[in-house]
């Protein structure tokens, strides 16, 4: 569970407030947000790569910034929005680091560890693909492949940054309905910011929307139509 | 996969270990086994041959093999800390921080210890300045070229200073630094061997400790931070670790250009994988092939010319350096 308390996100300025909001586990979000408006920054303030202007950010209950450092990575995983590859890196060697949180000082993979990516592997359809170079697959098994790094991190809160920006539609589509299958089945927090507001109508999310009118974060338990996120993001 | 990378690992092992029977059975002066085998058994007196192959022959070798794999694993630490194929211990200007503080160590004769460890604790020293300065660096400076530019400059700057520090010395300590300069396998004696082994030892034993580290910073650092990397202190164990094999080898033997961009480069290229604990026991035996065959190469020449080790590594490397810019092999 994600609460915040008159958090204000932002580096150097306050981009927009979020008064008293709850997010919770079994939930997929939608972020929704003209460009520049501060999605991102919300996305990287939840992981403490960027500090927040105001206000508190609570995990189940305690501080984000009071949490130690190695904790972190057991509550929340990232998934930047383009992942290019890493020659040489195999699709395993990289969905395999995402246990970096849960192995030991040397990374030693254990029976568990090994067992878990195969696992999610299996759940995203990318097994065919464990022995291929990050640098050498194409866009939507690359995007499917940073998710599942993600999703062997095991935390509750996943947080996505436009994850299908690069993807065709098809896989588009795909890759959202598997997402928030993982949420339900797996009791996830999932935040996914996306300028694609029909998914959201689509798969019936629950959206954050930033308006830049009034700088502050909106949940809309579940929009009706488009023209509803857009009058507020606009 | 692993098959790829057993089979370049045991043929690099064998080949080493050719090549190093042939290092030290080849030269000038030709030795036999029982030279060999009388110069760790009898303790005296040793006939001639058995001398040099004590005292020059099998230090010279040790020297070779610590050189290569010592440089190949601070190439492989700067290269994964700064995520540019490009850089390595010489290109980055860590040794010039070497031989700055062993100029005015051996120029000046200003010492810091007074015994044989000055130069040794000196070329440390140096080089983790260096790194730290590098290190600052690569903070601000985002495009890989410009951090090899910097590099470049801290080593101009360098090589000004010593030149000014050169003209006010003595002519023994003058020559006694040029020949340092030109890099050398040939000035260690049999008493200093222990301690090098030592540091070296140590410093391939804390590189096996990084090994998750390493690994977590391919991803990039940002992604290595949310998986829980501790940066600060993963970035200053590296340079540590580096200006340990930096400084050792290049106290001993002075500064060797080029083995610490270019072993780890071909390392990658035959193990094609990331996983730090494979690379960096391909750096150590790739990296030891590489300069101890360079040395046979300077012994078999001896007669007709002399080659300077670092010309050798230059010669063999610059080219190199050429190729993954244009190949774009990363």
């Amino acid at each position: 569970m994600i609460c915040f308390k008159n958090t204000h996100v932002g580096y150097k300025t306050s981009l927009f407030e979020i008064n008293d909001l709850c997010l919770y586990t079994g939930n997929m979000y939608l972020l929704a947000g003209k460009n520049g408006t501060g999605k991102t920054t919300l996305l990287k303030s939840l992981v403490r790569s960027v500090p927040l202007h105001g206000g508190r950010i609570e995990l189940n209950g305690k501080d984000l910034h009071q949490l130690e450092k190695r904790m972190l990575p057991q509550l929340v995983a990232f998934v930047e929005s383009r992942f290019n590859g890493i020659p040489f890196l195999t699709l395993k060697d990289y969905i395999s680091l995402g246990r970096s949180p849960h192995t030991n000082a040397f990374g030693r993979l254990k029976e568990s560890d090994i067992q878990k990516t195969m696992e999610v592997m299996t759940l995203l359809n990318i097994t065919d693909y464990q022995d291929k170079f990050t640098d050498e697959l194409s866009d939507g098994i690359r995007q499917l492949g940073a998710i599942a790094r993600a999703l062997v991190q095991e935390a509750p809160i996943l947080l996505l940054d436009e994850p299908t920006a690069f993807l065709d539609f098809e896989n588009k589509d795909l890759l959202m309905k598997t997402l928030k299958q993982i949420a339900v089945s797996q009791n996830k927090c999932i935040i996914c910011s996306s300028h694609d507001l029909d998914l959201s109508i689509e798969l019936a999310l629950p959206t954050l929307a930033v308006s830049s009118k009034e700088n502050k974060l909106v949940l809309l338990d579940f929009p009706q139509n488009k023209q509803e996120i857009i009058g507020l993001i606009c | 996969m692993k098959y790829r990378i057993h089979f370049f690992l045991l043929f690099a092992v064998f080949a080493l270990v050719l090549i190093s029977l042939l290092h030290l059975f080849v030269g000038k002066i030709p030795l036999s086994f029982s030279d060999f085998f009388a110069a760790f058994s009898k303790s005296s007196p040793l006939t001639t041959d058995e001398l040099v192959m004590r005292e020059f022959r099998i230090p010279r070798l040790i020297m070779a093999i610590v050189g290569g794999g010592g440089l190949a694993l601070a190439g492989m630490l700067m290269q994964t800390l700064f995520n540019n194929p490009l850089a390595g211990p010489y290109v980055l200007g860590i040794n010039s921080g070497s031989s700055l503080l062993v100029a005015l160590s051996t120029l000046t004769g200003f010492t810091f210890l007074g015994s044989q460890l000055n130069i040794v604790f000196a070329a440390i020293v140096g080089a983790f300045i260096f790194g730290m300065i590098i290190l600052l660096f690569s903070l601000s400076v985002k495009s890989h070229i410009s951090l090899l530019l910097i590099g470049l400059m801290l080593g101009s700057f360098t090589f000004a200073v010593v030149s000014i520090l050169e003209l006010s010395a003595a002519a023994e300590q003058f020559k006694s630094f040029a020949v340092w300069g030109m890099g050398s396998l040939q000035q260690v004696e049999m008493s200093q061997v222990p301690l090098i082994l030592l540091f070296f030892l140590g410093s391939v034993l804390s590189s096996f400790l990084l090994i998750k580290p390493l690994n977590m910073l391919v991803l990039g650092e940002d992604s290595a931070v949310m998986l829980g990397l501790s940066l600060r202190k993963t970035r200053m164990l590296i340079i540590s670790v580096t200006a340990l094999f930096t400084g050792l080898i290049t106290a001993y033997c002075g500064p060797i250009a080029f083995v610490g961009l270019a072993v780890p480069n071909i390392t990658k290229l035959l193990f094609r994988t990331q996983q730090h604990a494979w690379l960096i026991g391909g750096n150590l035996i790739i990296g030891a092939l590489f300069l101890v065959s360079c040395d046979v190469v300077i012994q078999y020449l001896e007669e007709t010319v002399h080659l300077p080790l670092n010309a050798l590594t230059s010669i063999i490397g610059a080219p190199f350096v050429i190729f993954i810019l244009i190949k774009k092999v990363t």
